[in-house]
């Protein structure tokens, strides 16, 4: 079973077959309802007709042709080295376009924190975005580059009627039938298609000025945390929440002095909080709550005429909410105020004083726009200060008419001085954010799923004086994840990854320029080989194949017309999962599976010539450790600016968990050094820890239910705190 | 899962019969995976409504008629995962009646509930990734590479991520049978 070792194998088609028996009688009991069965469903689409791919994705922006032209010349000229490198290269030289047989090794990248993976460049969720067949392949099957840039530019909308009939549109078929029928139930009229609309072209933008989304001045600078969602520190205090389980019923947030080891004091939440920050003497807290909006707190004048207010919700809707308390007393933490916005939370990140917020407030057919009675069909907002609901403005409404999904991308900043905040949304957003270092990235695989192509819609927004301002959008092939985006002095890189029918994968790499127009792309990495790892580096961008063959392949992104790939070293039976680049001293850290022994390995690589990529030193767990026992779900994390930190649990003879944390220091001389390893053996995974960082060489490990303090240089527990 | 090809031929020819016939085909499996990945009887038949409607909306893009099982499963998992976002917080736990109420045989129900229940709430403790993993391979039978064909992910992922995870039931179960 692809690649896996052959016990390793054995085990799982064992306990595969027990599992099968378990649910057989279960679920042979599970039948077919009446509402499913075909002579009902048929029903559904008798007045739907199969229809062929949008054209809207091949309304390709003929006046801007000729700039895109030029581009287009580059994918041919490299479709043409390349075809070239094909017939003329030796297989030594080419082997990603060679390569036939399909093994899958065992690795899982998915438990790697969201953090670490934004960071070294993660690429397992890729997959979670693949949408469609395949893309448009030439000829010899190389697949073209894509860009599709029209002219269907967000606009901000100008009343509700727009809105409504933009979504009306959005949900064509079935979802139109039934959002209008919804609409007539509610005494809405309106089937005025989005096309007809007369679009209102932004005011013209003044250029961007740089700030630092990117940059999380909260945690504590010197202290880099495995899973810092759930624990962090300001230096002198540990946040850390722990989800409620079978010991705590409701999820909490305790907040520790770090010296004394003492709670100071224990926040109990109402919900997952899915991030917190601390600012100042502000504790502030991400969840997604129900009822977070109270919308008998709604204000009816932010309705304009054209929609009848009572069609609008007043049902529970879950909404992102964001709590500050006032942490001048840690002992006490007092609720400051709360604002909710519609929609859940998928990112956020504080910079330059300012926490933004982005939610995504879906309008799905069978729910929402088929009962516009009970569900509104525009946003909404809370704030505690005023004690006030209020639904978006129009204005407030930046419609992308490229969307053909109903879905509002709510974006809030919240001015952590002033406290003051301001909202906007997305109708027709992304589910997918970028925080560049002066712009924001909406972006989103193209939602439908029968779709023939794998594209990905990016847009471009700047965030000035508390506005979201759209700079540009484009369609390209492939599909992104957040470590896909590389944005420099106003040139944006993308490393996208687009399967293919036949198996192989076309890897893509685009840059372009402040408005989004392509400057020039790769499209050299053909083949079946997965990419587990990938991290840009001082205009490099590194990536490690395996399956077939594992090698470490650099990318120079240094000059946008000409991006080459520069370098391929081969790595025997090493499977790396997780790269972290240090650009400071030119190295770059790899952890992953030594395929032999079955052992996490940890390498270390001068990228000093990046021709030339050289292995400086090489620790195997099982050679140099004497270690017997198989780690899973490592995790590497640079601890602080000397040490490498390797979190993996292992299991014991009695199938007990021990979390395994080694600490490493690394340099030219000495190469690497395990400097410490702590153990904690627990018969319950809830008791082992799962999240740690340094401070002054001191170490904190955080379970669910204890916190435990280590003097990194003896290895000695000197406090353990039990968490209630 | 066998679909007939022919039926789907037609069906891309906007033979509504024909669609309906594979549709006839693979409705139980739509249902169990939705029902098993979702935790809701009444979730799951959205989902395979949405799916049904949106493959049909979409067929004429499909452009082989042996991929249509993946590609159906594709718009499944993406539907599932969409519902999925959308209560993700709301709540998190399987509607263990769903699947204790299946039942009419009162008597059968009794001698076989605790095995049941005990199933159940290994799958409750899993993730909603995680359960659509299990649901794919252990439930209806799909090979780890199927699998990571319909949700899109790399194949070791799914491996290691099934492996894990039948070790996390395993336990859960053995601890429940403590009880």
């Amino acid at each position: 079973m692809n690649g896996m070792q052959p016990e390793k194998e054995q085990e799982l088609e064992q306990e595969l077959s027990y599992f099968r028996d378990q649910f057989k009688e279960l679920n042979q009991q599970i039948e077919l309802p009446d509402s499913l069965q075909p002579e009902n469903m048929q029903k559904l689409i008798e007045n739907i007709e199969p229809t062929k791919q949008k054209d809207k994705l091949l309304k390709i922006n003929f006046r801007r042709l000729a700039g895109i032209a030029a581009c287009f010349l580059i994918v041919v000229g490299s479709v043409f080295v390349i075809r070239n490198h094909d017939i003329q290269a030796p297989t030594e030289q080419a082997p990603q376009l060679l390569m036939n047989e399909s093994i899958q090794e065992d690795c899982d990248f998915s438990q790697i924190p969201e953090t670490v993976k934004n960071s070294v460049g993660f690429l397992g969720d890729y997959g979670q975005e693949f949408y469609g067949e395949g893309a448009v392949c030439q000829d010899d099957g190389i697949p073209e580059t894509v860009f599709l840039q029209t002219d269907d530019e967000p606009f901000y909308a100008d009343n509700y009627s727009q809105i409504k009939n933009v979504i009306v549109d959005m949900n064509q078929g079935m979802d139109a039938i039934q959002f209008e029928s919804g609409l007539e139930e509610a005494g809405i009229e309106s089937k005025k298609s989005v096309r007809d609309l007369q679009t209102r072209s932004i005011p013209a933008s003044p250029p961007p000025q740089p700030s630092h989304y990117l940059e999380d001045s909260l945690s504590y600078s010197n202290a880099e945390i495995a899973n810092p969602k759930a624990a962090k520190t300001d230096g002198k205090y540990l946040y850390y929440f722990v989800e409620s389980g079978s010991n705590n019923p409701t999820p909490n947030l305790y907040i520790v002095d770090s010296t004394t080891m003492q709670i100071e004091s224990k926040l109990s939440m109402n919900a997952h909080v899915s991030e917190f920050y601390i600012y100042d003497n502000q504790l502030i807290t991400i969840e997604n709550a129900e009822n977070a909006i109270p919308m008998d707190k709604l204000s009816e004048n932010t309705v304009d005429d054209a929609v009848d207010t009572q069609n609008f919700s007043k049902d529970k809707l879950i909404a992102s909410q964001v709590t500050v308390f006032d942490i001048t007393n840690h002992k006490n933490p007092k609720k400051v105020k709360t604002y909710a916005q519609s929609g859940i939370c998928f990112a956020s990140t504080v910079t330059d004083d300012t926490l933004y917020l982005v939610s995504n407030y879906d309008m799905t057919p069978s729910s929402t726009i088929a009962n516009t009675d009970s569900n509104s069909f525009v946003p909404a907002t809370y704030n505690s200060s005023s004690n006030q609901a209020q639904y978006l403005r129009a204005e407030q409404i930046l419609i992308n008419p490229q969307s053909n999904f109903s879905r509002y991308t709510m974006v809030s900043a919240l001015d952590l001085k002033s406290g003051e905040i301001y909202t906007q949304s997305v109708l027709g957003g992304s589910h997918k954010v970028y925080f560049g270092n002066d712009d924001i990235y909406l972006y989103s695989a193209n939602d439908n799923a029968s779709q023939a192509h794998r594209m990905t819609h990016i847009m471009r927004f700047s965030y000035q004086n508390h506005q979201l301002q759209y700079i540009a959008d484009q369609t390209i092939s492939g599909s992104l994840n957040s470590s896909s985006f590389n944005a420099k002095n106003g040139e944006l890189r993308i490393f996208a990854i687009d399967p293919q029918v036949d198996g192989k994968t076309v890897y893509h790499v685009y840059s372009m320029n402040s408005k989004m127009q392509p400057m020039g792309s790769f499209d050299g990495l053909v083949m079946e080989d997965e990419i587990s790892s990938m991290c840009y580096m001082n205009d490099m961008i590194f990536l490690t194949k395996q399956n077939q063959t594992n090698e470490l392949v650099t990318i120079d992104i240094s000059n946008p017309e000409n991006i080459n790939e520069t370098c391929s070293r081969n790595l025997t039976n090493f499977n790396i999962s997780t790269l972290i680049p240090k650009p400071n001293e030119n190295i770059l850290f790899a952890l992953g599976n030594d395929t032999q022994t079955n052992t996490i390995k940890l390498c270390v690589f001068s990228i000093l010539n990046s021709q030339n990529i050289e292995l400086l030193d090489t620790y195997t767990f099982a050679n140099s450790d004497n270690e017997t026992e198989q780690f899973y779900d490592s995790e590497v994390f640079l601890c602080n600016e000397s040490t490498i930190g390797i979190l993996a649990y292992s299991l014991d003879d009695q199938e007990n968990a021990k979390m395994n944390l080694c600490l490493f220091s690394f340099n030219r001389e000495n190469g690497l050094q395990l400097n410490a390893k702590f153990e904690q053996n627990s018969e319950s995974f809830v008791e082992v820890m799962n999240h740690s960082f340094i401070l002054d060489d001191i170490l904190y490990t955080f379970s669910s239910n204890s916190i435990n303090r280590y003097n990194v240089q003896t290895m000695e527990r000197t406090s353990s705190l039990l968490l209630d | 899962m066998v679909v007939d090809i022919d039926a789907v031929r037609k069906a891309r020819l906007g033979d509504k019969d024909s669609f309906a016939e594979v549709y006839r085909q693979i409705a139980n499996d739509l249902y169990k995976i939705s029902l098993y990945t979702l935790g809701s009887a009444h979730d799951a038949q959205d989902v395979v409504s949405e799916t049904f409607i949106e493959a049909y909306k979409g067929i004429k893009n499909l452009r082989d008629e042996n991929s249509f099982k993946p590609w159906i499963m594709r718009i499944l998992s993406i539907r599932c995962k969409r519902k999925i976002k959308q209560y993700i917080t709301k709540r998190d736990q399987l509607d263990i009646d769903d699947f204790l109420d299946l039942s009419e045989d009162e008597t059968s129900l009794e001698e076989s509930s605790s095995n049941r229940i005990a199933l159940v709430h290994a799958l409750q403790k899993l993730t909603p990734q995680e359960r659509q993993i299990v649901v794919y391979t252990v439930i209806q039978g799909y090979t780890v590479r199927e699998t990571a064909e319909f949700l899109g992910a790399p194949q070791g992922t799914i491996s290691s991520k099934l492996h894990r995870t039948l070790k996390k039931m395993r336990k859960q179960m053995e601890e429940k049978g403590k009880e």
